[in-house]
């Protein structure tokens, strides 16, 4: 029972990491909070389904990110660098106007029924892991998500263009003194930011059920886990994700119905011991 | 006998009788509306947007005064109409009372959440405070507490009893309820301005202003915060429990991120340092929704505007006029 659990919280956990990782990026390098990131989650699984459906899964696994950084590309030309002198709060209003209109275009195209993506045939069976049959795409979830953050962290920490986004980060003034184009590196983790968000919703079709709601259940989830991990910093982000996760997974099995409410508690908190988040390493704010 | 000009003094002392002898015969004038109107749909569209009126008023409120952006004010819109409609159904309080009993469930609400959040970066309270909307939305759909809340249908209940003068039954009346939200849309608008001019008002905007200064300079920056969302909150809960008695339901859309996001674009499409503009902007959102609504719109009405608020006109409607004006009083 506890190993499928803790497996079962690992796959949340990587798709509130991919989606958390992607919102602390552009914060961190635009100051800017994007409202919008759920409903790009949710063009994402809405796309991953046609695609799945007319083709098949992986193709869907591979087309959505490359389109969604498309979007990125987008969001970053026509709203984060005109909009680059306005208030935070200004600009994080325009990107949550910007993510109801996506959402509202999609159920009009979609229609306002829960769809489901059905898993890859090789995907779709399971292991014994401790006794227990554990299905294989959780695992096939979690593989992806913890292996694009563990990419996201050695490209941060070991590559110069990962050391110029910590560095515009941390001190955006002189970053730009020494020379280091952040229109640039932001355009770069604008697509980013936008694939990872595709990626988490073409793995979530299989796994959940993709319904005209996501959109707002994930964004409020991924602003509790930036906010819990501290605004701006990429790791408070992961680390809080990753405990969202566990407590999510666990409270469902204990708690049962409670356990909607527990991230919102977990957020409380925190905020009561801590009101800057738990904010490892870089924070933004 | 020879007409001596007004001096400019005197057309100044002049001003605030004259406001406010024009403020009085609108404010009694606006009783006569329903026999006017006669019910129906306009005047149901009046008392809705009186209400997003007076949501917008309290962000309004928080955000001149306070420099915070309130965006998750339906939380305790929703809260005050929730415990007045449990307090009816399960504790048989009179609607008087549960009113009461409602508003001071707020306020202590208001207050708790107050001491947490404004301890918290402008954008991250923004963001807590649109969480905890989403947790009232999701608390009051349990089903487990369903016989208690209703679960997702919202809970209906039937007021018994008089409040401020008015049968509680006649509430569900949309003329008959006019008075009292049109009475209470006056006061509190009256409440913050008096606030805001207080030497309460001036303290709150010199710590937004600067705070760090405000406490080197001995003065504290917390408390003031703290008791200024209170009042927000509670004023939030007057317009959730007056909506309730109107309607004689409680329900989960009450919470919703949509109901926030409609008192914020009234709010700052209206302009926040003003009372008039959230009120008007209120009514004209809500009649704009309506006319959405009816097409299937409504949300991406909501969307659109927001991306056109915040791009065009920030600082609200009237702000660009009044830069006009200062630039033709200098040249």
């Amino acid at each position: 029972m506890i190993p499928t659990l803790i497996l079962n919280a690992l796959a949340v956990s990587s798709l509130y990491i991919m989606m958390a990782s992607g919102l602390a990026l552009i914060f961190g390098l635009r100051r800017v909070m994007n409202f919008g990131h759920g409903a790009i989650y949710m063009v994402g699984a809405y796309l991953g389904y046609t695609i799945a459906s007319g083709m098949n899964f992986w193709a869907a696994l591979l087309i959505v990110p490359l389109l969604m950084a498309g979007l990125g590309v987008l969001l970053e030309l026509a709203v984060l660098r005109p909009l680059e002198k306005r208030q935070q709060i200004e600009v994080a209003l325009i990107t949550f106007g910007i993510g109801i209109v996506i959402a509202q275009v999609v159920i009009r195209i979609y229609g306002g029924m829960p769809l489901s993506v059905t898993a890859p045939r090789m995907l779709a069976s399971s292991v014994k892991i401790f006794g227990a049959d554990y299905p294989v795409y959780r695992l096939f979830i979690t593989v992806v998500g913890l292996c694009s953050v563990i990419a996201l962290a050695v490209w941060l920490n070991t590559t110069r263009t990962g050391m110029f986004v910590r560095a515009v980060s941390h001190a955006p003034d002189i970053s730009s003194m020494m020379g280091i184009n952040a229109n640039r590196l932001s355009l770069l983790i604008s697509m980013l930011s936008t694939a990872f968000a595709g990626l988490a919703g073409v793995l979530v079709g299989p796994y959940l059920s993709i319904d005209p709601g996501m959109d707002v259940a994930m964004i409020i989830t991924c602003m509790i886990v930036v906010v819990i991990g501290g605004t701006g910093s990429i790791w408070g982000a992961i680390f809080a994700a990753l405990i969202l996760g566990f407590v999510q997974t666990f409270g469902t099995v204990y708690l049962h119905e409670i356990s909607v409410l527990l991230p919102y508690i977990m957020l409380v908190g925190i905020l009561v011991w801590r009101p800057q988040g738990l904010n490892f390493g870089v924070s933004a704010e | 006998m020879t007409s001596v000009p007004l001096s400019p003094r005197s057309a100044s002392s002049l001003r605030w009788p004259v406001l406010g002898g024009l403020a009085l015969a609108v404010f009694l004038a606006g009783f006569l509306l329903p026999g006017y109107l006669q019910g129906g749909y306009l005047q149901s569209l009046l008392n809705n947007g009186l209400i997003t009126g007076v949501m917008a008023l309290c962000v309004a409120f928080i955000m001149h005064q306070c420099g915070l952006v309130l965006f998750g004010i339906a939380a305790y819109y929703g809260l005050a109409a929730y415990a007045c409609a449990i307090l009816i159904n399960s504790f048989g309080l009179s609607a008087m009372a549960a009113a009461g009993g409602a508003l001071l469930v707020t306020l202590t609400a208001a207050f708790l959440v107050g001491a947490i959040v404004i301890r918290v970066k402008p954008l991250a309270f923004m963001m807590i405070c649109l969480s905890l909307a989403e947790l009232m939305r999701h608390l009051v759909a349990l089903p487990s507490l369903r016989r208690t809340t209703g679960g997702s249908d919202g809970l209906l209940f039937m007021p018994e009893g008089r409040v401020l003068g008015i049968d509680a039954m006649d509430l569900l009346d949309t003329a008959q309820v006019w008075p009292l939200i049109w009475t209470a849309t006056w006061v509190i608008a009256g409440l913050f301005l008096i606030v805001a001019s207080s030497h309460f008002g001036v303290r709150l905007r010199a710590i937004k202003e600067n705070e760090e200064r405000m406490r080197f300079s001995g003065f504290d920056t917390y408390w003031p915060r703290v008791f200024a969302f209170t009042g927000v909150g509670l004023a939030a809960g007057i317009a959730g429990v007056i909506q309730a008695l109107a309607s004689g339901l409680a329900s989960p859309e009450m919470f919703s991120i949509i109901t926030s996001t409609n008192a914020l674009l009234a709010a700052i499409t209206g302009g926040v340092s003003s009372v008039i503009g959230p009120v008007a902007g209120g009514v004209i959102y809500t009649w704009a929704i309506s006319e959405f609504g009816a097409l299937g719109y409504s949300q991406l009405f909501t969307g659109i505007a927001v991306i056109l608020v915040m791009l065009f006109i920030p600082k609200g409607i009237l702000h660009p006029l009044r830069l006009l004006r200062r630039k033709g009083g200098r040249a």
